[in-house]
C-alpha cells in the first residue's frame, strides 16, 4: 500500500468504526477512573513522582480557578480557537476543492500528487519558524500553520472517496446525458462524503496540533504561550489545566464533527428495515 | 438484411466489432453485427456471457463506441448517449441520499427541467408498479424488487423512444423477476417504447420479445433471428404451451449449434 492509500484506509476505518455503538464507550468510560486512580497514586499516596513533573491531582484541580480567571484569559481562549477554526475551515476548504480539483484530471494528479504528498511530509515543528518569520507571531501564521497541519487528510480522504462511485452509477448518469459537474455533485461528492468525513475528524485534530505546536514555538498569545509561561514559573499544575482544555476542545470538535456526519450522512446511520415480502 | 419494411428501423447497426486491448491483450467482443431493430418491436439479444451481447447494447447507448462499423438511431449516427434512450442496468444504482421519488426524478434534474411538472408522472408510474407508497422512503428501506420497480419508474419518466435493458432483474430471486418482467411488459406496451433486452435467460427471452438475436460468444457475434408470433398481452399461461416449449427448443437449438 502506498502512503496516500493507507491514509485513506485509516479515513475509511474511522467512518467504519463510528457505527458500533457501544463497546467503544464502556472502554472510554471505564478506562477514565484508572488512569486517574494511577495518577493519584503515584503522586498524592505514594508520592513516587516529583510534583514539578506531575502534579498531584488536587493541585491541578485547585488550579483550575486561578487559571480561568487569570487576566486576559478569555482572550488567550479565544484566539487559541479563533486559529484552530481558522485553520480547520480554510486547511478543509483547500483540501476539499484540491480534492475535486484533481480527481477530476490524471494529468494533474500525476503532476501534483508526489508534489502535495511531500509537502505533508515536513514536520509542523519545522514550518513554524518559518511562517513566524514570513508573516510574524500574529493569529494569521497560526491559522495558515493550522490549515497547512489538516489539508492533506481532507485532500488525500476526498480524492479517493470521489472514486468510490460504482460504474454502474456513472454508466447511469452517462446514458442520462449528464455533464461532468452534475456527475461531480449528483453521485461523486455524495458518495464520497462519508470517507471525507473521516479525513474532517483527522484534519481537526491535526489543526488543533498545528496550532498548538506553532504557538509553542513563538507567539504573543493563545493557550500555546500561556502554557509556555506557566512551564517557565515551574507552575506544572497549571500547565496540566491547560492540557485538560485542550481535551475539551478535542472532544468538542470531535463530538461536533461526529454529529454533523450523522446529520449530512444520514443514510450510513440508519437501520437498514428491508421488508422481507415483496409487495405486488 | 432480410425483408424491408415499411418504416425505418429505429436502430440499424451496420459490420459492428468492438474490441477491447490492443496487441497480445486485444479481446474481440463483438465481431461484425448487423442488427435491426424496428420501432415498437421488443428485441432480445441472447447468449451466454461474453457473447458480446451487454457490449452490443452499451454502444447502441452510446456509452461504447464501435471499433469499427456504424450504428446508427433514427437514422442518425451514434457518437454520444442520446436523451431518447433510456437504459436500465442490473444494478437498480438507486442513491441512498435521495427518496424513492427524488431518484426517479433524477433524469429531470440532470435535464434541467421543473421537478415539480413531473411529480404527478412519477407518482403514475410509482402506482402503476405498486410502490407509491414507498415514494418517500429511502432506497435501503425497499428490497431489490421495489428498488428494479423504482428504477422502472425513472427509465420510464420521460418517455423514452428506446430503452436498452441490461440484465435488469438478473439479480432477483426467480419469483420476482416473474413479476418484474410482467411490470416490464405492461409499462412497455402502454408507454410505447421500443424495447431491447439483454439476457442469457432463454425463457426469458421468448416470453418477453417479439424477435430474439441469438449470439455466440468468443467473438461475440450474431448467430440467428428467432420470431416470436405470440399475441400480447401475454400471461404466464403462455409459458406451458407446445408452441412456446418448441420455440424455447428452438433458441436453445440455435445457442448450441454455435
Amino acid at each position: 500500500m502506498t502512503r496516500t492509500e493507507v491514509i485513506a484506509q485509516i479515513a475509511i476505518d474511522q467512518s467504519e468504526k463510528k457505527r458500533k455503538k457501544f463497546s467503544p464507550y464502556i472502554v472510554t468510560v471505564g478506562l477514565l477512573p484508572l488512569i486517574l486512580l494511577a495518577w493519584w497514586l503515584a503522586t498524592t499516596v505514594t508520592k513516587s513522582v516529583s510534583p514539578i513533573l506531575l502534579p498531584t491531582p488536587e493541585s491541578v484541580v485547585a488550579a483550575f480557578p486561578r487559571v480561568l480567571s487569570a487576566m486576559g484569559f478569555g482572550d488567550q481562549v479565544i484566539r487559541t480557537l479563533l486559529e484552530i477554526a481558522g485553520g480547520f475551515v480554510l486547511g478543509a476548504t483547500v483540501g476539499f476543492f484540491l480534492g475535486v480539483l484533481l480527481s477530476s484530471s490524471n494529468r494533474l494528479r500525476t503532476a501534483y500528487l508526489p508534489f502535495l504528498s511531500a509537502l505533508e511530509a515536513i514536520p509542523t515543528v519545522i514550518l513554524a519558524p518559518l511562517i513566524i518569520a514570513w508573516i510574524g507571531f500574529g493569529v494569521e501564521g497560526k491559522i495558515l500553520q493550522a490549515a497547512i497541519a489538516c489539508f492533506y487528510a481532507v485532500f488525500i480522504t476526498t480524492l479517493s472517496g470521489l472514486g468510490l462511485a460504482e460504474p454502474s452509477a456513472i454508466n447511469l448518469m452517462r446514458s442520462l446525458k449528464a455533464s461532468r459537474w452534475q456527475v461531480m455533485t449528483k453521485v461523486r461528492i455524495p458518495t464520497a462524503l462519508p470517507v471525507i468525513f473521516g479525513g474532517l475528524q483527522l484534519g481537526a485534530t491535526t489543526a488543533i496540533i498545528g496550532a498548538i505546536v506553532s504557538e509553542f514555538i513563538g507567539s504573543t498569545g493563545g493557550l500555546g504561550y500561556l502554557m509556555i509561561r506557566y512551564r517557565g514559573g515551574y507552575d506544572t499544575a497549571a500547565y496540566w489545566v491547560i492540557i485538560f482544555l485542550f481535551l475539551v476542545i478535542g472532544l468538542v470538535v470531535y463530538l461536533g464533527i461526529w454529529y454533523a456526519e450523522r446529520k449530512i450522512v444520514f443514510w450510513r446511520r440508519t437501520e437498514i428495515t428491508r421488508p422481507d415480502l415483496e409487495k405486488q | 438484411m432480410t425483408t424491408m419494411t415499411q418504416t425505418a428501423p429505429l436502430v440499424r447497426a451496420e459490420g459492428v466489432t468492438k474490441r477491447f486491448g490492443s496487441g497480445e491483450k486485444e479481446m474481440v467482443a463483438l465481431s461484425g453485427l448487423n442488427l435491426e431493430v424496428q420501432e415498437g418491436e421488443f428485441l432480445s439479444l441472447l447468449g451466454p456471457s461474453g457473447c458480446g451481447k451487454s457490449t452490443a447494447l452499451n454502444i447502441m447507448g452510446g456509452l461504447l463506441s464501435a471499433t469499427e462499423g456504424t450504428i446508427t438511431f433514427s437514422g442518425e449516427p451514434m457518437i454520444e448517449p442520446r436523451r431518447e434512450i433510456g437504459m436500465m442496468f442490473q444494478q437498480a444504482v438507486m442513491f441512498p441520499w435521495r427518496t424513492t421519488l427524488d431518484n426517479v426524478l433524477l433524469p429531470v434534474e440532470i435535464f434541467g427541467e421543473k421537478k415539480k411538472d413531473y411529480i404527478a408522472k412519477a407518482d403514475e408510474l410509482l402506482g402503476m408498479v405498486g410502490i407509491k407508497d414507498f415514494r418517500d422512503s429511502y432506497p435501503w428501506q425497499l428490497s431489490g424488487g421495489m428498488q428494479q420497480r423504482a428504477a422502472l419508474c425513472r427509465v420510464l419518466l420521460h418517455d423514452p423512444k428506446l430503452l436498452l435493458l441490461d440484465e435488469p432483474f438478473g439479480a432477483l430471486d426467480e419469483f420476482t423477476r416473474e413479476a418484474m418482467n410482467q411490470e416490464l411488459l405492461r409499462l412497455q406496451a402502454y408507454s410505447g417504447s421500443t424495447a431491447v433486452l439483454v439476457t442469457h435467460n432463454i425463457t426469458e427471452a421468448v416470453f418477453m420479445s417479439d424477435r430474439i438475436a441469438v449470439m455466440s460468444a468468443r467473438p461475440g457475434r450474431l448467430v440467428g433471428i428467432l420470431e416470436v408470433p405470440f399475441d400480447r398481452p401475454r400471461t404466464p399461461d403462455l409459458q406451458t404451451t407446445n408452441d412456446f416449449v418448441k420455440l424455447v427448443a428452438e433458441a436453445r437449438r440455435m445457442l448450441e449449434l454455435q
